[in-house]
This record gives structure tokens, C-alpha cells and sequence, in this order.
């Protein structure tokens, strides 16, 4: 289960004229397994924000989150590594990459970052990589030259390549068309049969609608 | 679990004079991590480096590894020899200036083969065997592999002093702005490199740079340094996305984009 509790999150900008921004304040839900919870609200209501806080990319400035059994707040940099590494994926809208690393290898590297032994490491990767539509020949090129939507997809081989129980979604579908966003919500549907505990944005109506359980608007809390 | 650490700094001070080089300065590191250290120039954090490496004196501080017997090592506390020797075999030290890092006058397969010699490799043929295997990692043509390196570019010498570093598997590389003078596509491939031995072998790395798109996709975990101090340290996404510190706020921000 992901649990947020009062979790407060406001933005300290030292070099611009100390300006204090904040995002929002009390936030408080729960996300059982086999739940899909869409973050809604309108830009800047801090939605890609919460995703950050969860994941530990952002310092939380008041309350918890608690992940299995997990308190981010008071974890060490290490066990924040280990509970990504094993139990927490993240899917962002950006593909981060070292420059010139073939596709398959940036696909696979989760599961080898866990021990899994290549072989089968590279054969999960050829069959998401299939499931993806991503094709054949591009496998061993860089992703940094390939278009925006099978960038993306390359970031959703990654995220879904492992069964991670728990799973954050930043706008999975964004630049997708139709056939490939079916794709990754079914994907995503069978994560959530699969027992993961799922929190996304999906800014696409649609998109949302197909694979939530639920829906938490930022602006009503 | 005391046991499990591979390198730990305490408390390290260095000072010139009047003028302080680091202080205060404490840092550790597992098998298979990557530790950036940031900072902008005249920050520290060479004067840390060569400080834990064992290459400065410190004035202050402890500076432990738990060596290959798992024995734990005080740098402060054993003598010359003793510390040239784990130079050699569990570290290894990857300098700014290829020049300072590289046997200028001797081939490039000498200056790979050399530090395979010095940990008990005898077989000629096995010795440049491995030399061309690493020329090749580092994208240095093997044709190359007996003219000196003062026939080489900065950046071919740059890779030539990380193949020549990491040819006998150290536990842990200590790299100062190692892909400061390689172009764009060659700094790629190092850090790729990089990763790899990172996850395969388990080497551990600590990595001085000023260059926060290189640490972003290399470190772990990154500590900021100004004027001698520590400032800022943790998870690297952390530090970099939500830095907490007014002068990391600052350093973050002036970058193009990371």
C-alpha cells in the first residue's frame, strides 16, 4: 500500500528574491493494491509534484509517505535506492539516457540492476519491446534519435519491464496515438490485475477513464 | 554491518596556510556506488580528492577502507609503502590532465600493460592481448597501441589513462573531471563504460566533476562543496531536482539544462 499522510510540500527559492511557494498542504490517501488512483486537477495544483515527493526526487516538507513499510521521509539516500531498485517505478514524461547506449541495453538495465542474468534479461526486453511496437531495427540504436512516441514507449519498456508492486505514471500516453495508447493501457491494466499499487496522471480523459479505480483531485483536498 | 562499508572519510580537514582546502568533510561509500562530488572551481573538491586518495596529507580526520582481507586500513595511520601498495592494487586514481596520469614516454599498450605487470601478469601475449581488448573499450584504434601517447589527442589520452585505471579491476576509482576534455560523443561512451563496470564487477567510484549532467546520469548520491565545506549532500535526483541550499539553488540553476 502507498500511503500519504498531511504531507505538505512548499518550494524555498533562495535566489529569487527568497520567494516561497506552496504547492499544497494536507494531502491525505491510501492506494491498496490493484488500485489504479489518477491525480487530477488543474496545471500547477502539483500533481507531477506529489509523483516527485513519492518517488523521493522532491524533500518533503511536512507529513509522510509510506510505501509497503517504507517512510520516505526518513529514509537514507541507500534505502531510497533500494526500494526504486526492487518496488517503486516511475515512469516520467522524459527520457533520461547516456548518449549512444543501444535502446535494448537502456530497456534492460532495471532488471539487470536487480541481478538479473542477461540472457533472460535481454529476451524480456525483446518481447516488451515487440508488445511496444517498437521496431526491430531501432533495437540497437540510441533512443535519443528516435521520435517523441517511441521515446516514450522506450520509457515505458523500462518502467513495466520489471513488476515493480508499486508503479508512479507521469503522463504515460501523453505523446502516443491511438493504437500505442491502447497499448500502454493495457499494459497498465494488466499491472494493476498483477496487484501493483498504481498512481498516475493521464491528462488524456479517455486514457483515464479506461484505467482508474479512482481519482484524486489535487484542488479539493 | 560495520564491516560493510568499503571506504569511509571522517572529519577530513586540509588546510594551506591560512586558507582553507576542505574542512570538516565526511563521506562514505559501498561496493557498487557512484559518488559525485560538485561543486564550481576553487569549491574543494580536487584538495578533498587527492586528500582521501592519499595523494595530500590531511591535518585533520580519518580516512578508513576495508581492504581486500577485510581489514580496515587507516590512511593516517600506515606508512608510505604500505599506502603506494593499496594505491596500486585497490584504488586507482584518474586525473584531470592525462599527462599527470600517464607514462608519457612509453607506448600506449606499455602504459596499460605496465599495470598489469605491476600485479603479477607475466605472459607477453596475454598482457597485449588485454591492452588491445581495453584500447578497443576506450574507442582508441588498436593500429595505435605502440606510439606514445604524446602522439595523441587530449581526449585519446584521456581514455588511454581510464583504460590504463581500470585494466586491473580496483575496488575503487577515484576520478577527477575525468570527461572534462573529451568531446560529447567519447565522454558518452566513458560513461557508459563506466555503469557497466559499475554493475558487473561492483567497482565503487567517486567522482569530482563540475559537470551536473555527467553526475546526474553516473552518481548515486552527490555531496555540493563551497569554500572548503560541505553544504549540501544526498540522493542525487534529490539534490539536483530540489536542492535545499541556497548556493545549490544556485548552481543548479545557472546550468543550461541537465
Amino acid at each position: 500500500m502507498i500511503q500519504i499522510k498531511n504531507l505538505n510540500k512548499s518550494f524555498e527559492l533562495y535566489n529569487q528574491n527568497n520567494t516561497n511557494i506552496n504547492v499544497f498542504k494536507n494531502i491525505n490517501f491510501k492506494v491498496d493494491k490493484g488500485e489504479v488512483v489518477a491525480l487530477t486537477g488543474n496545471s500547477g495544483t502539483g500533481k507531477s509534484t506529489l509523483l516527485k515527493l513519492i518517488y523521493g526526487s522532491y524533500v518533503i516538507s511536512k507529513g509522510d509517505v509510506l510505501i509497503a513499510d517504507v517512510n520516505v521521509r526518513k529514509s537514507s539516500p541507500r534505502d531510497i535506492l533500494k526500494l526504486r531498485k526492487n518496488k517503486l517505478g516511475y515512469v516520467s514524461q522524459f527520457l533520461r539516457v547516456v548518449p549512444r547506449v543501444p535502446t535494448i541495453e537502456v530497456v534492460i538495465e532495471p532488471l539487470l540492476d536487480i541481478g538479473c542474468e542477461k540472457k533472460i534479461a535481454l529476451k524480456k526486453g525483446q518481447e516488451i519491446l515487440e508488445i511496444l511496437k517498437i521496431p526491430k531495427n531501432l533495437w540497437n540504436l540510441s533512443p535519443l534519435t528516435f521520435s517523441g512516441g517511441e521515446q516514450q514507449r522506450v520509457n515505458i519498456a523500462r518502467g513495466f519491464i520489471h513488476n515493480y508492486p508499486y508503479l508512479l505514471l507521469d503522463e504515460p500516453t501523453a505523446s502516443l496515438d491511438h493504437n500505442n495508447k491502447n497499448i500502454v493501457l493495457h499494459l497498465i491494466e494488466k499491472a494493476k490485475l498483477n496487484g501493483s499499487a498504481i498512481i498516475g496522471i493521464f491528462h488524456d480523459e479517455i486514457a483515464r477513464n479506461k484505467v482508474a479505480t479512482r481519482e484524486v483531485n489535487l484542488e479539493n483536498l | 554491518m560495520m564491516q560493510d562499508f568499503l571506504f569511509k572519510a571522517s572529519n577530513i580537514s586540509k588546510y594551506y596556510g591560512q586558507n582553507v582546502g576542505c574542512k570538516n568533510v565526511s563521506l562514505d561509500i559501498n561496493s557498487g556506488e557512484v559518488l559525485g562530488i560538485v561543486g564550481e572551481s576553487g569549491s574543494g573538491k580536487s584538495t578533498l580528492l587527492n586528500c582521501i586518495y592519499g595523494n595530500l596529507k590531511v591535518d585533520e580526520g580519518d580516512i578508513l577502507l576495508n581492504d581486500k582481507s577485510k581489514t580496515i586500513l587507516n590512511f593516517t595511520k600506515i606508512d608510505e609503502p604500505k599506502l603506494r601498495l593499496i594505491q596500486r592494487s585497490d584504488l586507482a586514481f584518474v586525473h584531470q590532465n592525462p599527462r599527470d596520469g600517464l607514462r608519457m614516454n612509453i607506448s600506449a599498450g606499455g602504459n596499460i600493460g605496465e599495470r598489469l605487470m605491476a600485479i603479477g601478469h607475466r605472459n607477453y601475449g596475454e598482457i597485449r592481448e588485454i591492452a588491445s581488448s581495453w584500447l578497443e573499450k576506450v574507442e582508441i584504434d588498436v593500429s595505435r597501441i605502440d606510439d606514445k601517447p604524446s602522439t595523441f589527442s587530449g581526449g585519446m589520452q584521456q581514455r588511454l589513462q581510464i583504460a590504463r585505471n581500470l585494466v586491473t579491476k580496483p575496488r575503487l576509482i577515484f576520478m577527477d573531471e575525468p570527461t572534462g576534455g573529451l568531446d560529447v560523443s567519447v565522454q558518452a561512451k566513458i560513461l557508459d563504460l563506466l555503469r557497466n563496470l559499475v554493475r558487473e564487477l561492483g567497482i565503487a567510484a567517486i567522482i569530482v566533476t563540475h559537470d551536473l549532467a555527467v553526475v546526474r546520469l553516473l552518481a548515486d548520491r552527490i555531496i555540493v562543496m563551497q569554500n572548503g565545506n560541505v553544504i549540501e549532500a544526498g540522493l542525487c535526483d534529490q539534490v539536483l531536482d530540489d536542492p535545499q541550499h541556497k548556493y545549490s539553488q544556485l548552481l543548479v540553476s545557472s546550468v543550461l539544462q541537465v
